[in-house]
């Protein structure tokens, strides 16, 4: 059974004087349980808006429409007093900041501890204390007594990162909401998020939502990749490798991924920028970029068709048109 | 050339239980060279001291032991020149640019104060600078906010880059950003230290871009150099433990032996 369902899910935002911007446009998007997805994208295309509509902690200035359901529940027609329940122990949240997210004036203790005894009505102190060493030491933190008793501001950007993953991971949620949980972290100290991840998926069936921009995390950790472009999804599949991708897109976003194996050499970009949709247009929003492009590509906009929004997919197997 | 030895910061923080207060040897005793015109990346764990090297070589820390020397001087920010021949951009960009404040100010303010130039002789540079980074002039009179993340980490690397700098600390200056835009400001320093000689020192934990980006690389372990060489050196026989593992953990990198697999 499906855990959560995403039903034409729109979100704007209000710009001022100069008009609304679609950041998410009609997302439709079904996650059964014990499922990970990727969801991956350039830079402004609505990951991290995506992210904050799955437990409703969207901007002020922005409209939501359209249903998130979390176990047939819809987050966006909850109360606050519901959205509590939500949030944390059924969907633990890591955000893409940090030190934006992490309170700066309580100790890393307190942020974790407050967390546990909030959803989990644990009060004992001796408790409360092995289960915060226990989380920090989980995600890879070596002193875990000095980081237990820090504030946030005496860690570096990996350790403030961890703190997050634990305080998200603190309830045993059923689903983890990671918006680029590892982008601080050294490859060692990634691995064992990693690993730490899919222990979580194997003993628990946690359900992951996994945000990121590293295509080969994505691949690591989730069979199911969904590709967002300018606030829609313009792929949904099993993808391993290159090949199995459809979407141009998707393949230019493979392509530009540096070699290692080769010594300082040009970087390889994506020409042009993700469009900011202000209108809704009659045509792919890719177009301009796209080394496919053809004649219907500027006549209509294409629908999600067979796991991919594409008048010219590439056909699974052939690296090149 | 910047000569760095014996390069030691302490940070002590009140312990919360008890009395006393617990010692932190950030770094412990660092010594590198950057050579002159050329990229040096420095990795290492996480709570390595990376970001701490950087704020002292930054002026922004004070080390509580070692030398920085600077083309056979002190490195000291004692005058004006000396603050502007030596940038250094956070890792934090949203926390680096004054929210009330629109980016063509932003980029004009340092100008204006570090090189007196005042009103069209001020705007000219300040669209130089925009443009230096691929950012149109008319994109100055937006706030930060209403920058996608990759103009606003340009803005904050033309920034440093207006005050003609000789040496750029940059601190995971893409590690947030997608491959893209990634792409877009590494191929901008490799141009000004190819075309202007501007030496780089470049912390990152991504061993690709070190690879296709750095010619000599530290890598950094609890607070000590741990390994040091030339890229394609290190890259190809790492000596120390940490470095292979760190080499070997790339994701995605079929050559390495202890990735971990599947899911
Ligand atoms: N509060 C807001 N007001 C106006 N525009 C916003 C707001 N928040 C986000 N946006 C815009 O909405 C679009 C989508 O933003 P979002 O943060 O979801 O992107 P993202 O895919 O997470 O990007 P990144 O990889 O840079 O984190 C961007 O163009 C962004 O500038
Ligand atoms: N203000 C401070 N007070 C106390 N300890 C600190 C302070 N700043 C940093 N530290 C500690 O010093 C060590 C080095 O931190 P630093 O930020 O230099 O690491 P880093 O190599 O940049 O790590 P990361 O890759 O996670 O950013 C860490 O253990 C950190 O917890
Ligand atoms: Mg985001
Ligand atoms: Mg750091």
């Amino acid at each position: 059974m499906s855990i959560i369902e995403i039903k034409s899910l729109s979100v704007d935002y209000a710009l001022g004087q100069n008009g609304v911007l679609h950041a998410l446009r009609n997302v439709n998007l079904e996650v059964n349980a014990g499922e990970s997805i990727a969801i991956v994208g350039e830079s402004g295309c609505g990951k991290s808006t995506f992210a904050s509509s799955l437990v409703k902690l969207l901007a002020l200035n922005s409209k939501a429409a359209g249903q998130v359901l979390i176990d047939g529940n819809d987050v966006l027609a909850m109360t606050n007093r519901e959205l509590e329940a939500i949030r944390g122990v059924k969907a633990g949240t890591i955000f893409q900041d940090p030190a934006a997210s992490l309170n700066p004036v309580f100790s890393v203790k307190e942020q974790i501890e407050e967390t546990i005894t909030a959803h989990l009505k644990v009060r004992d102190k001796v408790e409360l204390k092995q289960r915060a060493i226990k989380l920090l030491e989980e995600t890879g933190i070596k002193e875990t007594q000095r980081v237990y008793e820090a504030y946030p501001h005496q860690l570096s950007g990996g350790q403030q990162q961890r703190v997050m993953t634990a305080i998200a991971l603190s309830c045993s949620p059923k689903i983890l909401i990671a918006d680029e949980p590892t982008t601080a972290l050294d490859v060692t100290v990634q691995a064992q998020i990693i690993a730490l991840l899919k222990r979580l998926k194997k003993e628990r069936n946690l359900t992951l939502i996994l945000i990121t921009h590293d295509l080969h995390l994505a691949l690591d950790l989730c069979a199911r990749i969904i590709v967002m472009y300018a606030g829609e999804v313009v792929e949904d599949a099993e993808i391993k490798s290159e090949t199995d991708s459809k979407h141009p897109y998707t393949r230019a976003l493979f392509e530009i991924i540096p070699d290692i194996n080769e010594d300082r050499h040009e970087f390889s970009v994506i020409p042009g920028e993700v469009p900011e949709l202000k209108t809704v247009m009659n045509e792919c929003y890719f177009r301009n970029r796209c080394v496919k492009a053809g004649k219907k590509c500027s006549e209509s906009h294409p629908e999600m068709e067979n796991g991919v929004r594409c008048f010219y997919p590439y056909t699974k197997g052939r690296l090149k048109a | 050339m910047l000569k760095v030895t014996g390069l030691k910061k302490v940070f002590r923080v009140e312990k919360m239980f008890g009395a006393g207060k617990t010692e932190i040897a950030a770094i412990d005793g660092v010594s590198f060279e950057a050579k002159e015109g050329s990229i040096l990346a420095i990795v290492g764990e996480s709570g390595s001291g990376k970001t701490t090297i950087a704020r002292c070589l930054a002026g922004i820390e004070t080390p509580d032991g070692g030398e920085m020397v600077y083309n056979g001087n002190k490195l000291e920010f004692d005058t004006k020149e000396k603050r502007a021949a030596v940038q250094y951009v956070f890792q934090d960009t949203f926390g680096s640019l004054n929210p009330r404040m629109k980016i063509r100010d932003a980029i004009a303010e340092p100008i204006e104060f570090h090189f007196g130039k005042k009103s069209a002789d001020l705007r000219t540079s300040v669209d130089a600078c925009l443009e230096s980074v691929g950012i149109k002039a008319e994109t100055g009179n937006k706030y930060p906010h209403e920058l996608s993340g990759g103009q606003r980490q340009r803005v904050v690397i033309a920034r440093a880059l207006s005050m003609n700098p000789r040496l750029l600390i940059a601190d995971e200056p893409v590690s947030s950003l997608d491959v893209s835009v990634q792409a877009q400001i590494l191929s901008l320093f490799q141009k000004l230290n190819r075309e202007k000689g501007i030496s780089i020192i470049f912390i990152t934990h991504d061993l690709r871009i070190v690879k296709s980006l750095a010619h000599d690389i530290i890598v950094l372990k609890n607070g000590k150099i741990e390994e040091r060489g030339g890229v394609a050196d290190v890259y190809r026989e790492p000596k120390s433990p940490y470095t292979r593992l760190l080499l070997s953990s790339i994701p995605g990198n079929q050559a390495g032996s202890e990735k971990i697999h599947g899911s």
